[in-house]
């Protein structure tokens, strides 16, 4: 349960703007936006991580990251020890089956030509998961597995609902007997009552086939609800990770502190007319120095403009990256 | 409760398309909004609560039918000449949507936007026009008002692009303000500064406010009453409070349910069965019903009203005692009603 089965070593990623004429011609280096910079992370076996942030943050870029759907520009991925980027051939085929990804849109990670049996055979037969004279039965299970009815496997993806979609994305997934998840904000397309069947569905499915799941969500309570452990992103870089009791309960950074507070709660008692966080993101290309959060934070003061602060020891199991050791919820007098 | 209805909506029904193809989005909707309250309109999607929204001051495309009574001042909205409807829209009434970069013009700097519906709804001349273009950005929190007045919205972030779709809805000084899920793009530290705003505008203006969500947490923080929508019916209505501590609705309930709350963690979500029914295909009685653990014969038959259920509260639900009981809604039995999967 508690050996690192997958783990991100000061992984940085960039994106490059393309190079403009004005720039081509004073010699300007093109614009780059910073999407990573510098996460660690582990995964344990058994265990749902959930890496939480808002848009811009990084976290489905770190998510592809982890299943090497990006290559890292600095830094590296490791699986079971093995630096992901170095493996190749037969090794990389086997990382590939191993750890899945999940997409966030249903409707445009199914490929609408292709029925629900060409799109599940096609993982089946790539990854040689079974005999040709067994993938009909296996797609058989694989549908009933994640509550589909039989007669889904002749039917395209226009067919289906959102949900139903996603549970298809779900088995395409689990066909190939992956080990690791990774669910890029696998339900945030879909109705209430319906992510909360897509929720139970995994919960049970992680349960019966020992999965580990990296859970990446905007939605707090969904991640409060499925993780064992949280991780929360700002500016590509991870501020805080902690076992999801602690974090919501004690939380230490003041990024951290502003996102759960900001997230409008179900308790009509606990309104409050404060504002939980100025101001807005900084832009990616053009980073703040020092703490990247300090441009927002209540707390600030002048060693956070100058001086970016590492991730320390705030309890069992509980990292933040702030110069305070405990900021207060309330902000300071 | 004392304070006065200033709109007051009675069997609101919006349909589209014509003869077997005709579809009803909106089913006898009928509500009150009283003078600077927030009313929450919650659903999920095609439950009818946008299509209730635009219906109001008959911002539908063209080819949608709508009857009923809207009354505004004396006014009924429904059956009011394009003309006046337009003094009352964007002046009297306006609007902010789900995604200001759609419903702002992006060629136009937002003076100009702004400006436009001070020309339409003031008698303010062209330096008039301009001092409170730059008040009204001031008001909704974009600093540097002078210099943003002239710059165009794709030059603007999400949370401010919707604070200038607040600033040109206020441009009129309107008494009611429809909104159609503005946060519902943005980050939560942004929806956050967006929802205190619209509150304290409201404080200060003394505005109603109709707000349309799918999210029970921003009904919970922000609205005084919510009415909960269902294939374009009304299934519930009442104090945010009152409603949410006890449901008096099947749906209600298990939209609550389906919500991850703190203190179950990793324990199975109490979710709803199967998916909302398409508009073509609502089924008879309650249209809940196939996916409603506690339906019976009469639910499958007979269509429940919405009537009075406790104080200031209303359901349309037969079983609503047995409702107000449960803490889950049971899972129905697999019944050959195939209402979903």
């Amino acid at each position: 349960m508690t050996t690192p089965l997958l783990t991100a070593e000061a992984v940085s990623k960039d994106f490059l703007f393309a190079r403009t004429i004005a720039e081509r011609f004073t010699g300007r280096p093109a614009r780059t936006v910073h999407a990573l910079n510098g996460v660690s992370l582990e995964v344990r076996r058994g265990e749902t991580l959930g890496i939480v942030g808002e848009s811009g943050c990084g976290k489905s870029t770190l998510a592809r990251c982890l299943v090497r759907l990006h290559e890292c520009d600095a830094g590296r991925v490791t699986f079971e020890g093995a630096d992901i980027a170095m493996l190749s051939g037969a090794d990389r085929r086997a990382f590939n089956r191993r750890v899945q990804m999940i997409f966030q849109d249903p409707y445009s990670s199914l490929n609408p030509r292709m029925t629900v049996r060409q799109i599940l055979a096609e993982a089946l037969s790539v990854h040689g998961m079974v005999p040709r004279d067994r993938v009909d039965d296996r797609i058989a299970e694989l549908l009933t597995l994640v509550r589909l009815p039989q007669d889904a496997a002749t039917k395209y993806p226009h067919e289906f609902s959102g949900g139903q979609r996603q549970r298809i994305g779900i088995a395409r997934a689990l066909s190939v007997e992956p080990e690791v998840l990774v669910a890029d904000e696998l339900v945030s397309a879909l109705d209430v009552s319906v992510q909360a069947q897509v929720v139970n569905l995994l919960l049970e499915l992680q349960e019966r086939l020992e999965l580990t799941l990296v859970f990446v969500a905007h939605d707090l309570r969904l991640v409060r609800h499925i993780s064992h452990r949280v991780a929360v992103m700002y500016l590509g870089q991870v501020v805080e990770v902690a076992p999801t009791e602690e974090l919501f309960e004690r939380p230490r950074h003041p990024y951290t502190q502003a996102l759960l507070k900001a997230a409008p709660s179900l308790d009509p008692s606990t309104r409050t007319r404060k504002v939980a966080a100025k101001g807005e993101l900084p832009s990616p290309s053009n980073l703040p120095s020092g703490c990247l959060f300090h441009t927002r934070c209540p707390h600030v003061f002048d060693r956070c403009r100058s001086d970016a602060p590492g991730l320390t020891s705030r309890g069992p199991g509980h990292v933040a990256a702030c110069h305070l050791a405990n900021p207060g919820i309330e902000g300071p007098a | 409760m004392s304070s006065e209805t200033v709109l007051s909506v009675r069997g609101l029904t919006a349909s589209f398309g014509q003869g077997d193809r005709k579809l009803t989005a909106v089913n006898g909707v009928s509500f009150d909004v009283r003078k600077g309250e927030v009313l929450g309109l919650v659903g999920e999607s095609g439950s009818g609560k946008s299509v209730t929204l635009r219906a109001l001051t008959r911002l539908l495309p063209e080819g949608a039918e709508v009857t009923g009574q809207v009354m505004w001042r004396g006014r009924d909205l429904v059956s009011l000449p394009p003309a006046a409807l337009r003094q009352v829209r964007g002046g009297q009434i306006s609007m902010i949507f789900q995604e200001p970069m759609t419903a702002l013009n992006p060629v136009l700097p937002v003076r100009v936007q702004i400006e436009e519906n001070l020309r339409a709804h003031t008698g303010l001349d062209a330096a008039g026009r301009k001092a409170r273009s730059r008040e009204l950005l001031d008001l909704v929190g974009i600093p540097d008002a002078a210099r943003r007045l002239n710059e165009y919205p794709h030059q603007f972030s999400g949370g401010m692009r919707q604070r200038v779709m607040i600033a040109i809805a206020l441009a009129s000084d309107p008494d009611l303000l429809l909104a159609d899920e503005p946060t519902t793009a943005l980050d939560v530290t942004i929806q956050d500064q967006i929802l205190n705003l619209i509150l304290d505008l409201r404080d200060e203006l003394g505005m109603s406010v109709v707000f349309v969500t799918h999210d029970l947490g921003v009904v919970a923080q922000i609205c005084d009453r919510m009415a909960v929508m269902y294939a374009g019916r009304i299934a519930e209505e009442g104090p945010v409070a009152d409603v949410l501590a006890q449901p008096h609705h099947a749906y209600t309930l298990g939209l609550l349910g389906s919500v991850p709350h703190a203190g179950g963690e990793r324990r199975p979500l109490h979710s709803i069965e199967g998916t909302p029914p398409g508009l073509a295909a609502i089924p008879p009685g309650c249209a809940f019903n196939p996916r409603c653990g506690f339906a019976t014969s009469e639910c499958r038959q007979t269509l429940p009203q919405l009537v009075p259920s406790g104080p200031a509260r209303q359901a349309a639900c037969h079983h609503r005692d047995r409702v107000a009981d449960e803490t889950t809604v049971p899972i129905p039995r697999a019944a050959g009603s195939g209402g979903g999967r």
